[in-house]
């Protein structure tokens, strides 16, 4: 009896401590479906999303889940999977694995409670605190982009596998600081974590040892990033200092540093930031 | 017979295996031309032509492309023309052919705990942190260690067994003299050796980065040069990036040694509208100043677009401005415009203006176009005003 009871209330206390809810579909346009039971099935305005749920979009297809006040818009041709949904004591956690293509998320808080959402691709890893962000993957690597607020991005050590939070993860919350470090906005950012902040993109790719710094990203915005029409002693060159970008000079397409395989990121087009 | 069925076997590996490396093997070609018009003034400018082939070949060892080979071979014709009304005894066209190997390089990359290491050894291109002193081809190795907290790297290289003709090295004498009557002729002898260490995100998103480069000659004269570097970068607010970068140069010829400076800053903004940026660049490269002397650099680097006078980063500041568009992802579009001014003593005096426009267009895939127009008008010598007007395609296959 004894041990009847013991068994009910660590029952009881793990449905109290951690709470699995739901994401709401509020539009699916075009061919979006969920795979359930080894089955894809489509998706409809008013489908109901869990953990564990991999969603994938078609071909000029689209779709917008609310999840608690936060946002995702997916976009087409993308695959993601539904790792995290939980509500802890006073936190929602939201982790969300892209596996390719492209979703833009606007982190918006439910009243008197923190949230913490996360957006992970097999590259790299992005944590917000409430704020807009688009993560890229594609072609081996991610692009972090931030409309809003701050972003903390760092490279995943490993390639990574969409990976289902477990009860320890539901159940416990998290810390984050009040300052504007990476480790500030969330708490599992390793060192060499960046922050990346509106109108900013970071990101990284498979061959990258680090994340790449906004300062980065832009300056190969504006040279040319196609190096089929490039003699191959120029795409081979290496800076001796990758770090050192220098945004606009006559030098800045003498000299490019890539990638070991000569793959080059793909930069994302940059959108104007609303104000914080 | 059990030695011979040996000898096969082993033979027919070897074989096996340059098949299979040979099937995983790129390759390609680019065919360029580039035609330029340039001269003192608009209505007397001179045909440039310069075409040229170049093969190159890419072969990986494994199916991650973190290891292998690759090289390239280019050929290069110019044909110079000369305004016939100007000159009676010299001909009216001048050419001129190089032939060169300008890669052949092994390239390796592993992860390494928390970082990646790096490995590449031959002749490839390198250029030094500040981008004005060392820029240019050599054979050697590189290493390095990268990872999200610090990167270091080494590099050492040789340039005697490089072509003369298609690199241009600075000494004393100021650029060596070239056969023109020669395909390959072989550049002077120096040693260039090379350590950095960077500290990426080192707080605030900014990146600390310091760099040791020496070139020591190894003919005629001792002619030694040494240049510490050290740079910042970062984000400033939003999306204004600063980056700062100082160049102390220590020369030491003929058992004289002197020290010169080379400080460059530049500020952009990105606007996140189409890759519209604007930057504010400027370079202070010292005269006669102070403890200064003239700085000069190890490759040849053009500053000042001159049609005569001093045209390399020595006893001179600049400062400009430019800006870039990309309307589309396949075309891009940079203007830019700096003042000159002279430093070679203690006091400065403005030189001259230059601008120059570009635009450069990918138009498929293997085929990409670009134009430059360009002048600068000199404050004092009017011959040395120069007005450029260059087209260039190159088709890749």
């Amino acid at each position: 009896m004894k041990r009847l009871l013991a068994c009910a209330a660590v029952a009881l206390l793990s449905v109290v401590s951690a709470v699995a809810f739901e994401a709401t579909v509020v539009s699916a346009k075009g061919k979006v479906e969920v795979l359930k039971d080894g089955n894809w099935l489509a998706l409809a305005e008013g489908s109901v999303v869990n953990k564990g749920d991999v969603i994938q979009t078609g071909f000029k297809s689209e779709l917008i889940l609310k999840i608690k006040e936060t946002v995702v818009t997916v976009d087409p041709l993308s695959r993601l999977t539904v790792e995290q949904l939980a509500e802890k004591s006073s936190q929602d956690s939201m982790r969300l694995f892209l596996d390719t293509g492209s979703l833009k998320s606007d982190v918006k808080k439910s009243e008197n409670r923190r949230t913490e959402f996360t957006v992970r691709s097999p590259v790299a890893t992005a944590s917000v605190r409430g704020t807009v962000l688009t993560m890229r993957h594609r072609f081996r690597g991610t692009d972090v982009q931030t409309h809003e607020g701050l972003v903390a991005v760092w490279k995943n050590r490993e390639l990574q596998e969409a990976t289902l939070s477990t009860e320890t993860e539901d159940r416990e919350e998290t810390e984050s600081g009040t300052g504007n470090s990476a480790q500030d906005i969330a708490s599992q950012a390793p060192k060499g974590a960046i922050t990346v902040a509106a109108g900013q993109t970071g990101g990284a790719t498979e061959n990258d040892a680090a994340v790449s710094t906004p300062q980065t990203n832009a300056a190969k915005d504006v040279v040319n990033t196609n190096t089929s029409t490039e003699r191959a002693s120029a795409a081979e060159s290496i800076t001796l200092a990758a770090t050192a970008a220098t945004g606009i000079t006559e030098h800045s397409s003498a000299v490019t540093q890539i990638a070991p395989t000569g793959t080059v990121v793909i930069k994302a087009f940059w959108e104007k930031s609303a104000g914080d | 017979m059990f030695t011979k069925l040996k000898s096969r076997a082993l033979v027919a590996s070897l074989a096996f295996s340059v098949a299979a490396a040979a099937y995983a093997a790129d390759y390609g070609a680019l065919v360029t031309n580039d035609t330029s018009f340039s001269g003192q003034k608009v209505s007397e400018l001179v045909l440039d032509q310069t075409n040229a082939i170049s093969a190159w070949l890419r072969v990986p060892f494994n199916n991650a492309g973190t290891a292998y080979f690759t090289m390239e071979g280019l050929y290069q014709f110019e044909r110079n023309y000369i305004n016939v009304s100007d000159v009676d005894n010299l001909p009216d066209e001048q050419t001129e052919s190089i032939a060169d190997i300008d890669l052949v390089k092994f390239a390796a990359a592993r992860d390494v705990a928390s970082g990646s290491l790096s490995f590449a050894a031959g002749r490839f291109a390198t250029a030094d942190m500040s981008g004005f002193v060392y820029n240019q081809n050599a054979d050697g190795l590189f290493l390095s260690y990268e990872s999200p907290v610090i990167a270091v790297s080494a590099y050492g290289a040789y340039t005697g067994l490089l072509n003369k003709r298609a690199v241009t090295m600075l000494s004393e004498r100021g650029s060596a003299v070239e056969d023109t009557e020669k395909l390959y002729e072989l550049a002077d002898k120096y040693a260039v050796a090379a350590a950095t260490l960077s500290f990426p995100n080192i707080v605030a998103n900014q990146t600390v980065t310091a760099q040791f480069l020496a070139a020591i000659r190894l003919q005629d004269e001792a002619f030694n040069r040494m240049y510490g570097e050290l740079s910042f970068n970062g984000p400033l607010v939003r999306n204004t990036f600063y980056s700062l970068t100082s160049v102390l140069g220590i020369r030491n010829y003929d058992g004289d040694t002197d020290i010169s400076n080379l400080t460059k800053a530049n500020l952009s903004l990105h606007t996140g509208k189409k890759a519209l940026t604007f930057g504010l660049n400027g370079v202070y490269a010292s005269g006669e100043q102070g403890p200064f002397t003239a700085f000069e650099g190890f490759t040849s680097q053009t500053a000042v677009r001159s049609s005569a006078g001093r045209a390399e980063y020595t006893g001179l500041v600049k400062g400009g401005a430019s800006v870039s568009l990309k309307p589309v992802n396949t075309f891009l579009a940079v203007l830019s415009g700096e003042a000159v001014f002279d430093a070679q003593s203690s006091s400065a005096a403005y030189e001259g203006f230059q601008w120059q426009a570009n635009v450069n267009w990918q138009i498929v895939s293997d085929v990409s176009v670009s134009a430059t127009f360009g002048q600068y008008f000199d404050n004092d010598i009017a011959p040395r005003d120069k007005t450029i007007c260059d087209l260039y395609a190159a088709i890749s296959f």
